[in-house]
């Protein structure tokens, strides 16, 4: 250690040092010349004498001086500024090879960084890895009013769970809330996130107020009458500026007055990774928010997500075990009669998912786990073929520098001390590229996020700058540093001195050449790999954006009406809807109007289960199943689906009417096959419905996959119904429709309240976000790709071609014509690029059989998705050779001649 | 980092710390010249090694040195035994003739 200080001390004050040694050694020499004068030696011979039995003093002065410094971090200074003086000099070259690294480290650090939010980083709560999720963890914001059969997670199977497991601490449960809005005294209001939660909530989770209180059991117990609220400390800062008396504020969410008894930590938004909550609500305030029935006592519910933290030394496996039964017990106990002896045994099967949750719930991870990690390894492709790049200009520059490396070594210094230089020259690049790169990254994280996310305001994930993102980047940096510098640091202090130094060309060995070439030619075959999977990628989206869903995507808008919201009571909504209708039937460009319950693509959807379908033997529990939606009249006439047989809902099929039940395509043929479902019956529990229509299939929540099997019924025939949505077929376009319809709408019903009044056309689009942007930055960087790698064919072909001055000159001198040359210089590019196709081919048949499963309306050799990926190749690579080959056809004989 | 004088490092940090021990503070000249006169001529020094190992010594705090005159009136560096210094000469004296004992029982042994 105090070696070591001493070192340091010693590099500050070199110059005095080096004086003081100078004179030692001279006094030593003095005195040993002396000594020999006075044995009887002349004069020169003493001092020659003396310096025979010391040894070289310069030799001894750098021993000595090695050992006074620290001589790895003097070198590190002077490799350093000498790198940067040749950077300096070589301001194209440094920019060019800082730039492509800065767009490999930069793209790899921004999706590493959204990777890393939403698949790695763990909860801001203590202890996150003994948190488990029960049930999925990819459904936050679930509501299905279904069947127990399938879905359980209700509030009394939460209940039952939380007070009878031996397996956790503490078991919280969390829901969603339907649309929240925060309504000022104005009478405007605002959207907020908001979470209903458990009275054991924070104190599962291990997080105290930063002011006032949490919930406690309390709160839980008390069915709408424990209207307080526990604020966020981002929404605390946001509205009241971190001021102390926002506790026991009053604020008015959806209408009903809640009291701020608290505030949340700093940094903590919740369990939901990628929905930071503003607040957080007591459970039992749910019908109150929703403006809906209350769930507390529904066991058919299914609103709920679990999260425990196990006790000491319980396995997760143990855990499940007993979730398990403990809940499969709950919903036989709470169903009751309801259940067949055979459901009861289908329930017995069940397993109850009970997995580690230190990273909290998340949709996001679910629906872009895969879309990033395809990303990161396209990314980390792109950087590949930058560090090829700058690997061939280093080559190529070591070319350049072939004499003055040659020269140094002739001097004597160490190869391995070139080498250390040369590569240190390469970590400042790279270190450039990286600093460069995490400031592309913040910017590219922001466009993510914005082209991932699906409505106007982006995916509110907290991505920023953290050690995390920071360790990535700078391993990514030396990584690359270090994989492209090695070779060409090795490659050019490995030289046949003698014959460099006598050679007065720039010559690299024949060696040094091929890599360059091999270089390309991987760049080649990776830029063929990315483009062909953008082009699979970008033809899935095209699919997907063409694909027949059984009406029409432009004409159709829709919006959603809730009774509660709204100040009206169930039995208000159908008349209400029945004079909506009449209204915007009337509007010039409105086709007409219907409702259902379950909407288009807006989420909902229902399911129904137990059908016992005429002449139909089912095999599986499954077979019995399907998907719902109750219609209006007309329904299938506005939505633009045809009525391939029998007749659709219309007057007839109001309150106390018979029984009728519509199918489409697929059950039809399901359950029918080539026989006439027209008049045959399905029957539900003890209603027996005769079928009178079959319609054709149409898509209502679902791009990918086979349209599923579907019933529709009557919504008329109830009395009282929650809400509804309206389907409004329009003449042309909807969204040129949104604002009119709107007004008209404010005008009608002054007190409606109107959510996702929007075009179905986009909410189209929105269910594919995840296409769309895996297609985009596939396009983007694999277009990236392409730029780089014809950089690199037309830096190798113009160094080919300065080495070759002479004997292209040759050529033209004994007479070729231009056209010879321009031809020659084109045919070896195209050599080098096919040969890089023929590496990128057949990885790219083995590569797009791992994304298969993303494809739409592909198979994984799509053949025009390789036909143009090749094509667009070999365009790119003609046009880089085009240049130096150009060039070499306008070669001055005579001059390149006497170049030599 | 290259230590050229690695064989003889151990035993030469030995015979320097010895010889300021006997002779109390000296420069280097004067250092060399008493090692190679009390072995006799058989330790042939190579005298620039001696340097770096003065360094040596002093960066780990076993010798001091100073500025003072020579005895023919000349600027010269005098190196001089700290008290870790003395602490080390102990413990390396000890060492060396433990390694030198055994060597020589090793070949005394006449296998």
């Amino acid at each position: 250690m105090r070696a070591i200080l001493c070192r340091l001390a010693a590099i500050f004050r070199q110059r005095s040092l080096d004086r003081q040694l100078e004179e030692e050694l001279r006094f030593h020499l003095d005195m040993e010349a002396d000594a020999n004068r006075r044995r009887g030696m002349s004069a020169p011979d003493a001092r020659l004498a003396a310096r025979r039995c010391f040894g070289a003093p310069a030799n001894i002065a750098e021993i000595y001086r090695e050992q006074r410094g620290l001589p790895v971090l003097e070198t590190l200074f002077k490799d350093l500024f000498y790198g940067l003086r040749t950077l300096r000099r070589n301001r194209g070259f440094a920019a060019i090879a800082v730039l492509s690294l800065a767009l490999g480290i930069g793209a790899n650090t921004a999706i590493f960084s959204i990777i890393e939010a939403v698949m790695l980083r763990p909860l801001p709560v203590p202890a996150p890895a003994s948190l488990v999720s029960v049930g999925d963890p990819g459904r936050p914001d679930h509501l299905l009013s279904g069947t127990p059969l399938l879905d359980i997670f209700s509030y009394p199977l939460y209940v039952r769970l939380r007070d009878h497991n031996t397996v956790f601490t503490g078991l919280l449960a969390s829901g969603g809330v339907a649309p929240l809005e925060v309504n000022d005294a104005l009478g405007a209001s605002e959207p907020v996130r908001g979470r209903l939660v458990s009275g054991n909530y924070f104190d599962v989770l291990g997080v105290h107020a930063a002011l006032g209180r949490t919930f406690t059991s309390d709160d839980e117990s008390r069915p709408g009458a424990a209207p307080f609220v526990v604020i966020s400390d981002e929404y605390w800062a946001r509205h009241f500026a971190r001021a102390g008396d926002a506790l026991g504020r009053v604020i008015r969410l959806n209408g009903f007055a809640f009291t701020i008894v608290g505030v949340g930590p700093r940094g903590f938004a919740g369990e939901v990774t990628g929905s930071p909550a503003d607040l957080w609500i007591p459970l039992s305030m749910q019908a109150q928010v929703n403006h809906a029935d209350s769930l507390l006592n529904d066991n058919k519910a299914n609103w709920l997500l679990f999260l425990g933290r196990l006790k000491d030394g319980v396995s997760v496996a143990a855990a499940r075990s007993q979730v398990t039964s403990l809940a499969v017990n709950a919903v036989i106990e709470l169903g009751g009669s309801e259940f067949s002896a055979n459901d009861i045994a289908m329930l017995r099967r069940r397993t109850v998912e009970v997995a580690p949750c230190p990273r909290g719930f998340s949709s996001l991870r679910k629906r872009f786990s895969q879309p990033l990690l395809t990303l990161m390894i396209v990314v980390g492709l792109v950087l590949l073929i930058a560090c090829a790049n700058v690997t061939n200009l280093l080559l190529a520059r070591a070319a350049g520098r072939q004499k003055e490396i040659s020269i140094r070594l002739a001097m004597g210094s160490g190869r391995r001390r070139l080498v250390r230089q040369l590569l240190t020259e390469s970590l400042m690049l790279a270190a450039l590229g990286g600093t460069l790169g995490l400031i592309l990254a913040g910017w590219g994280n922001a466009l993510l996020l914005r082209m991932a996310s699906t409505g106007k305001t982006p995916i509110p994930l907290d991505v920023h700058l953290d050690a995390a993102m920071l360790g990535f980047t700078a391993t990514v940096t030396i990584f690359t540093g270090i994989l492209f510098g090695l070779a060409p640091a090795l490659r050019s202090t490995q030289v046949d001195l003698a014959s460099t130094l006598k050679e007065n060309t720039r010559s690299l060995g024949s060696r040094g050449w091929q890599l360059g070439k091999l270089l390309v030619a991987a760049q080649v075959a990776l830029s063929l790999l990315l483009l062909v999977g953008a082009g699979l990628f970008i033809r899935t989206l095209i699919n997907l954006r063409t694909l027949n869903v059984g009406y029409s995507r432009t004409g159709l808008a829709i919006m959603r009406v809730d009774a509660g919201a709204s100040g009206y009571t169930k039995t208000q909504i159908l008349p209400l809807a029945r004079r909506i209708e009449e209204h915007l039937s009337s509007l010039p460009g409105v086709s007409g109007v219907s409702i259902s319950s379950n909407g288009i693509f807006n989420g909902t959807d229902g399911m129904v289960d137990g059908l016992r379908v005429e002449g139909f033997t089912p095999v599986s529990h499954e077979d019995t199943a399907c998907h719902f939606d109750a219609v209006g009249p007309h329904y299938f006439q506005v939505v633009g689906v045809p009525v391939l047989a029998g007749r659709e809902f219309d007057e007839r099929d109001g309150p106390g009417s018979q029984l009728t039940v519509i199918i489409n395509q697929s059950m039809a043929r399901f359950y029918f096959g080539s026989s006439d479902p027209l008049g045959k019956a399905i029957q539900e529990d003890d209603r027996r419905y005769t079928i009178v229509g079959v319609v054709g299939d149409m898509r209502e929540n679902e791009l990918k996959g086979s349209v599923e099997r579907r019933l529709y019924w009557p919504v008329m025939r109830s009395t009282a119904v929650d809400g509804l949505n309206f389907e409004i077929g329009t003449h042309p376009d909807a969204s040129a429709m949104i604002e009119v319809i709107r007004r008209e709408l404010q005008r009608l019903e002054p007190t409606l309240k109107i959510t996702n009044l929007k075009p179905v056309g986009d909410l189209i689009d929105a269910s594919y976000s995840e296409e769309r942007l895996i297609a985009k930055l596939c396009g983007f960087f694999g277009a990236l790709a392409l730029v780089l790698a014809a950089t690199g064919i037309y830096g190798v072909m113009s160094y080919a071609m300065s080495r070759r001055t002479n004997e292209i000159g040759l050529r033209l001198a004994l007479g070729a014509n231009r056209k010879d040359v321009l031809h020659m210089v084109l045919r070896e590019t195209m050599h080098l690029t096919i040969s890089g196709i023929a590496i990128g081919l057949p990885a790219a048949l083995a590569a797009s059989r791992l994304i298969g499963a993303s494809l739409v309306g592909l198979t994984t050799n799509d053949p025009p998705s390789f036909v143009i990926a090749v094509l667009v190749v070999l365009l790119a690579a003609m046009l880089a050779g085009f240049v130096p080959a150009a060039r070499a056809a306008r070669i001055d004989p005579m001059s390149a001649l006497r170049q030599e | 980092m290259k230590e050229k004088s690695e064989v003889l490092q151990g035993t030469l940090d030995l015979l320097v710390l010895k010889t300021l021990d006997v002779l109390g503070p000296m420069h280097g000249y004067g250092i060399a010249q008493r090692i190679q006169q009390v072995s006799e001529e058989i330790l042939q020094l190579n005298q620039g090694t001696l340097y770096p190992a003065l360094l040596r010594l002093e960066q780990r705090g076993w010798l001091a040195s100073d500025w003072g005159i020579s005895d023919n009136n000349r600027r010269a560096r005098f190196y001089s035994l700290t008290r870790a210094g003395r602490k080390q000469l102990a413990e390396e004296r000890l060492k060396w003739k433990r390694v030198s004992g055994a060597i020589e029982r090793l070949l005394d042994a006449g296998v």
